[in-house]
């Protein structure tokens, strides 16, 4: 998919860059346990399978394409963007980038398919904010435990102030907010098309659309450290060096600005209070089509990134039980240090 | 010693606690043999996997005669991956399935 829409250009996996060409192997019935996983060492992915305590069949994570297309997001945007997963100076964002380009993949996968969108439109009636399949990630495997709308939502409204710092957490902000952009950008085009085409191509060419600007500007964001703002930043340069209306840019800052990813030099309510024309493709709240955003600034800007729910890149002790304060300090660590302190309080991207 | 293990992460993001025991309240025996399989846990800490979906096992040892530690074992899926199989060890010596 990521090869079709960068025009036939070849994404390289991770280790071609140390001159290896081997392939990523898929191991689909890789053991038993409710996981899946990227590793860059095995060049490999590998699904297992288990079962559920109040089932008796199996769940097999290599059958969940939203699950195979998150682990294969991941070694392609390790191929991308090498750094982001074993680069120095890498904040929680640049993690929660990872599992969100995971996430994304799934859904943008999922609205490459005819006949998946054809569904969509027609169980939401085109509004992408109704409950669908489409947002809803790994229904199968979050059912199992105990997550009836799939184990994360795209279309959910959370903000930075409200998520933790582990990556996944973090990750549905970014998710989303391009989900909204998509939401966005398709009602407009829907309008925009509508003597022309069957609002299914038309949501089939604007998520391919998004993705490819998605991909573009995560190829253009620094090659360590990146954090969100850095990502939305340069989707609102590249969107408007290639002429799209400047209504999608209006989507992008809004939309981000809402979810405190990025500070609005104006208010920008329009689209949140439903004043918004989707008729005008020029609309720019504010009257400044804005192509640089400053970031929100979070205490979490300077954590340390917590992916310690996900891979094992940055599993130093800083990152596990014992209090940030004490171990950056330097001091010894007691008992209460290690056996007291509850991980998820330290890294908290609260305001 | 007090010995507590959380399971955290993997696609899902899991955080859950699997152990959480003062070696005291085990056997003789069973807290001797827990004390080697920390050691051997040790000695066996590695560099982290770069990847990304891994579920890892965060032990935490406090008290005892060796220092306060932090130790990290990913399951990368391997056969006979020595970190693992201590890790079981442990787990067989202070999970929930122990002898009482």
């Amino acid at each position: 998919m990521y090869q079709r829409i960068r025009g036939g250009q070849e994404l390289p996996w991770a280790w071609k860059k140390t001159g290896d060409n081997g392939p990523l192997t898929v191991f689909p019935r890789a053991g038993i346990t409710p996981n899946a996983f990227y590793s860059r060492a095995d060049k490999a992915l590998k699904f297992f399978f288990f079962t559920p305590s109040n089932a008796t069949a199996p769940v097999f994570t290599c059958r969940s394409l939203d699950i195979v297309a998150h682990e294969c997001g991941h070694a392609v945007l390790d191929g991308l963007q090498p750094g982001w997963l074993a680069g120095s100076g890498n904040s929680p964002q640049t993690g929660g980038l990872h599992e969100s380009f995971g996430d994304l993949t799934a859904l943008f996968l999922a609205c490459s398919q005819l006949d998946q969108v054809e569904a969509a439109i027609a169980l939401t009636k085109g509004n992408l904010h109704n409950r669908n399949f489409l947002a809803a990630m790994a229904e199968q495997f979050g059912s199992a435990l105990g997550f009836p709308q799939g184990l994360r939502n795209a279309d959910n409204d959370l903000k930075l102030s409200q998520v933790s710092n582990e990556v996944h957490a973090i990750s549905q902000v970014f998710t989303g907010g391009i989900y909204d952009v998509l939401a966005d950008i398709f009602t407009f085009e829907r309008q925009q098309q509508a003597a022309t085409k069957d609002p299914a191509r038309v949501l089939l060419e604007v998520a391919s659309k998004l993705c490819k600007l998605l991909v573009d500007a995560i190829v253009a964001s620094p090659p360590t450290g990146a954090t969100y703002a850095d990502v939305v930043n340069r989707m609102l340069v590249i969107s408007n060096g290639q002429n799209d209306p400047p209504i999608y840019r209006t989507f992008i800052r809004s939309r981000f600005a809402f979810r405190e990813v990025v500070v609005s030099p104006t208010p920008l309510n329009a689209l949140l209070e439903g004043r918004l024309n989707f008729e005008d493709e020029s609309f720019v709240e504010g009257g400044k089509d804005v192509l640089k955003m400053d970031a929100v600034k979070h205490r979490s800007d300077g954590a340390p990134q917590d992916r310690s729910t996900c891979c094992g890149t940055m599993q130093r002790p800083e990152y596990t039980l014992a209090k940030s304060e004490t171990l950056l300090a330097g001091g010894s660590l007691s008992p209460v240090d290690l056996m007291g302190a509850d991980s998820s309080t330290i890294p908290k991207a609260s305001n | 010693m007090q010995i507590r293990i959380r399971r955290r992460g993997g696609f899902a993001g899991l955080d859950e606690t699997i152990a959480d025991v003062d070696t005291a309240a085990l056997s003789e025996d069973d807290a001797r043999r827990a004390g080697e399989v920390v050691e051997k846990l040790r000695a066996e800490q590695r560099a982290p996997p770069v990847g990304a979906d891994h579920v890892r096992y965060e032990i935490a040892i406090a008290g005892g005669a060796g220092p306060h530690t932090n130790l990290t074992v990913v399951d990368e899926a391997r056969a006979n991956d020595p970190a693992m199989s201590a890790l079981i060890d442990l787990i067989a010596l202070v999970g929930p399935a122990r002898k009482r």
